[in-house]
């Protein structure tokens, strides 16, 4: 099972397929298949019997799902199902060795404490989950949702992990309201989410802005709670990315009592569930959950690929065929660039008497230059007034973002830049915030 | 030296004795020529002049100086000065001085008199007044009689509230069972399969057996860098489980658990060495209140920085200090007249090392008396004169705040 759902397979879309005689496979309840898709291929998937589901969203009889390259795919079976491949795969195999009871058994407590807020008028749990890289976070999280909201609740994805976001492009923390199941080949319909801007595909560099955003996310789901019966009821699941030491440690804490979850669900890390369960007061359940043995390793190019991939879904949609983006030009003058966090100085520099601690938060204004092009700005949502006054700055940091650009091109002598933008001009605000991850259009 | 008062010449009784010191001037009482043993004995009394006023003076007239009597009258105001009034004043001195002169005497009411020494010393007063050591002592009498605290560890402790209220979380984990692998490390047991309704599209799984999972869990060691493993060390041996703490045990859910966090802050805050805060004389300042140095700096600054003519006017005067003598230079001396002395070069104020040094409120009032002209301190020592003088200065600030 990966964390990431399926990739796109290239320009051409679903259109043309090499229809080969597909392989069957015939799978005993409680089993999965697990396949893996090779680099430059794309593989077909169609349930020829039974039932089956591709974490927790369940296929539909004799519709062909596709895969692209470097999909990881598990489907899974309770009642036992036949199943047929078309395609390259570079691994193909049925597994017994699951740990999807366990997973079903979290969830039915989970539905559990639905069921008792509901009853008592409260709000419903919420869940956060947590582990080093690569034990299937993400896909916990997908597959508790998934089931969530089979059963008709409403629960709320909260994306921490800034390096590889399910929701938005990396770089951003988030929140998703779930209305319905997940897609087997997109994933979760990004219909309206709570986006903020981060900037960085690490929480380590500034890790005081990663635990600001993750309480200002906190007091919105709550505020959201407040006015919506469902969304309470439904609690959230929080996904909280790999880094589990030291600071990253910290931040899990941090982000236990800005959420004031209920469960914590540790995968594969016994260490890691004994300083939670040490750390974290008695009335939180400190849970260890295997992960399964079907999580694959990625590597540094897969992560940072899968980046790109998703920083272009977001231009040009699932595939790179559902949305056309625009390419303008924007005045340096016409918009406020600015990056979050003041560069660190030495305290031996500073004035005495001054600690360091309030230029993390800091913005502070980018000239544009020719330094700027590829990088993506986050458009935020600030309103625009007139000149910057006292309490803006604050303004700025913990407002959402409405959309992203990205530079593609800067031209100093005319003082103006290319952007590449989901929609056409004008941008709908001019205060843009600089991420350290840069996008080079090439498809 | 000396004054006419209704067409006789008259001596004050140092400028006699000086004299007769002097070898030029015989004195006779009852017919019969005084002793300078006697000059003293009858001079120097406590409704004239005392030894220490007669010790300076002499001192000074054998060094050429030139003294008069000092009378506040003669002095202008600032306000006069300001108007140039000072030569119509001087006039009216100078009859007002002839007057006057008629009961030298009189002048001296209480020159001798040692000031007395129970008044508190003023450079103390000051420190007290301060509004941050208010705040501090008022503070620290909280934490010193403890009524802000014990009100939190009453409300804390009482077993009386806790043992009616539900002590119990929302959620009741004893029947809300997660497949939790960590706590079962010691007993196998397996899941009973969960109700169908609670599952996706009416699913009916069997039991689960969590004690074949415990043998799959990922028993690999963690890979930690040095720095890290030291970490955890450290947390290891310091870090207890915060659920040790029985009022965290005490606390049903985040709301309250934050509250007691942010209680014990507070109270981390108020709690300060016993032996530092609960005695009359607190500390001026503790760790964490000042953000700078100069902030620091001002807080221990108890003395107070005051000029010699600030808030003087406003001052009660006391009878304690008083001037005695104006000084003229010696090369003045030529062609000083008595009937338009001028500017004197000083003016004296007696003491002895004996008595008190004086308080910033007398130096105030003397130098206000005196106005533009400075006050010299003549410090007696049996026989030895020393001279002290007060100045005006701006102590140096090491930061700018």
């Amino acid at each position: 099972m990966t964390t990431e759902g399926p990739e796109k397979s290239g320009e051409e879309g679903t259109g043309s397929v090499a229809v080969t005689s597909g392989t069957r496979f015939d799978l005993d309840k409680e089993t999965e298949l697990r396949f893996e898709v090779e680099a430059g291929e794309k593989v077909q998937l169609e349930l020829l019997s039974g039932l089956a589901e591709v974490f927790g969203s369940e296929l539909n009889r004799n519709k062909k799902y596709t895969f692209g390259p470097g999909s990881k795919i598990a489907v899974f079976t309770w009642q036992g199902c036949s199943l047929s491949l078309t395609g390259k795969t570079e691994v193909a195999y049925i597994s017994k060795d699951t740990p999807m009871l366990l997973y079903l058994n979290t969830h039915a407590a989970l539905e559990q404490m639905r069921r008792q807020a509901e009853r008592d008028n409260d709000r419903g749990p919420r869940v956060m989950v947590v582990g080093p890289t690569d034990v299937g976070k993400s896909t916990v999280c997908r597959l508790l949702l998934n089931y969530a909201v089979r059963l008709g609740r409403r629960p709320t994805l909260v994306e921490l992990d800034v390096g590889q976001s399910s929701v938005s492009v990396p770089g951003t923390m988030s929140a998703l309201y779930i209305e319905r199941p997940a897609d087997v080949e997109e994933g979760f319909s990004v219909q309206a989410p709570l986006v903020f801007h981060f900037g960085s595909t690490t929480p380590g560099t500034n890790i005081k802005l990663y635990n600001k955003l993750t309480s200002c996310l906190a007091e919105v789901f709550s505020q959201r709670c407040e006015v919506n019966r469902r969304a309470s009821v439904g609690g959230c699941i929080i996904n909280t990315c790999g880094w589990v030491k030291g600071s990253g440690y910290q931040a899990l804490v941090h982000c236990a009592s800005a959420f004031q979850v209920d469960v914590v669900l540790v995968l594969d890390q016994e260490r890691l569930y004994n300083e939670l369960k040490r750390d974290l007061p008695h009335f939180v359940r400190v849970v260890l959950l295997p992960k399964s043995g079907g999580v694959v390793e990625r590597s540094k190019d897969c992560r940072r690929e899968t980046r790109d991939e998703k920083i272009r879904e977001y231009f040009y949609g699932f595939r790179g065929v559902s949305f056309y983006p625009h390419a303008f030009d924007v005045r340096f003058s016409d918009v406020r660039i600015y990056k979050i966090g003041a560069p660190s100085i030495p305290d031996s520099c500073l004035p005495l008497g001054m600690s360091q601690d309030d230029t993390q938060l800091k913005l502070v204004p980018v000239s544009p230059g020719r330094d700027l092009t590829h990088h993506v700005l986050s458009v935020s949502c600030a309103e625009d007034e007139g000149e910057s006054g006292a309490g803006r700055g604050r303004g700025i940091l913990e407002s959402p973002v409405c959309g992203f650009i990205v530079v593609t091109a800067v031209d100093t002598q005319a003082q103006v830049m290319t952007v590449l933008s989901p929609a056409p001009r004008p941008l709908p605000r001019h205060t843009l915030l600089i991420m350290d991850i840069r996008f080079i259009d090439l498809k | 030296m000396g004054f006419s008062d209704r067409g006789k010449q008259c001596l004050l009784p140092e400028e006699a004795l000086y004299l007769m010191e002097c070898g030029n001037l015989q004195v006779l009482y009852r017919d019969l020529p005084l002793s300078i043993q006697e000059g003293y004995e009858l001079f120097l009394t406590l409704e004239t002049v005392s030894l220490q006023q007669y010790q300076v003076f002499s001192h000074l007239k054998r060094l050429g100086y030139v003294l008069t009597r000092f009378d506040r009258s003669t002095v202008p105001t600032q306000y006069e000065r300001q108007l140039n009034l000072t030569h119509c004043r001087d006039k009216q001195g100078k009859h007002l001085k002839r007057k006057r002169s008629q009961s030298p005497t009189a002048r001296y009411p209480n020159s001798a008199i040692t000031p007395s020494t129970h008044t508190t010393p003023h450079f103390h007063r000051p420190r007290t007044e301060t509004p941050s050591q208010g705040e501090a002592m008022e503070s620290s009498s909280n934490s010193g009689g403890t009524p802000g605290r014990s009100w939190w560890i009453r409300e804390g402790d009482d077993p009386q509230p806790t043992g009616t209220q539900n002590p119990d979380p929302r959620w009741d984990f004893m029947t809300i069972s997660f497949p939790d692998l960590g706590s079962r490390r010691t007993r196998c047991e397996s899941l009973a399969s969960p109700e169908p309704s609670l599952l996706p599209g009416a699913l009916r799984v069997g039991s689960c057996d969590v004690g074949a999972w415990l043998g799959k869990l990922n028993l690999k060691q963690e890979r930690l860098s040095r720095r890290e493993r030291e970490r955890q060390r450290y947390r290891d041996r310091y870090k207890r489980d915060v659920n040790n703490d029985p009022e965290v045990r005490r606390c049903r859910n985040w709301a309250e658990y934050a509250e007691l966090l942010e209680r014990r802050r507070s109270q981390r805050r108020r709690e300060r060495p016993a032996n530092l805060w609960e005695g009359s004389v607190t500390p001026l300042t503790q760790p964490g209140e000042c953000l700078s140095h100069g902030e620091l700096l001002e807080r221990i600054s108890v003395v107070e920085p005051s000029h010699l003519f600030d808030a003087a006017s406003r001052l009660a005067s006391s009878d304690e200090w008083s001037i005695c003598f104006n000084v003229y230079q010696p090369d003045t001396v030529a062609e000083f007249k008595k009937s338009d002395p001028g500017r004197p070069y000083t003016r004296l104020c007696i003491c002895s090392f004996d008595g008190p040094v004086p308080e910033l409120h007398a130096i105030k009032q003397l130098s206000l008396q005196s106005g533009d002209v400075p006050v010299t301190f003549a410090v007696v020592d049996h026989g030895d004169v020393s001279f002290y003088c007060f100045k005006d200065f701006q102590l140096p600030v090491d930061v700018v705040s």
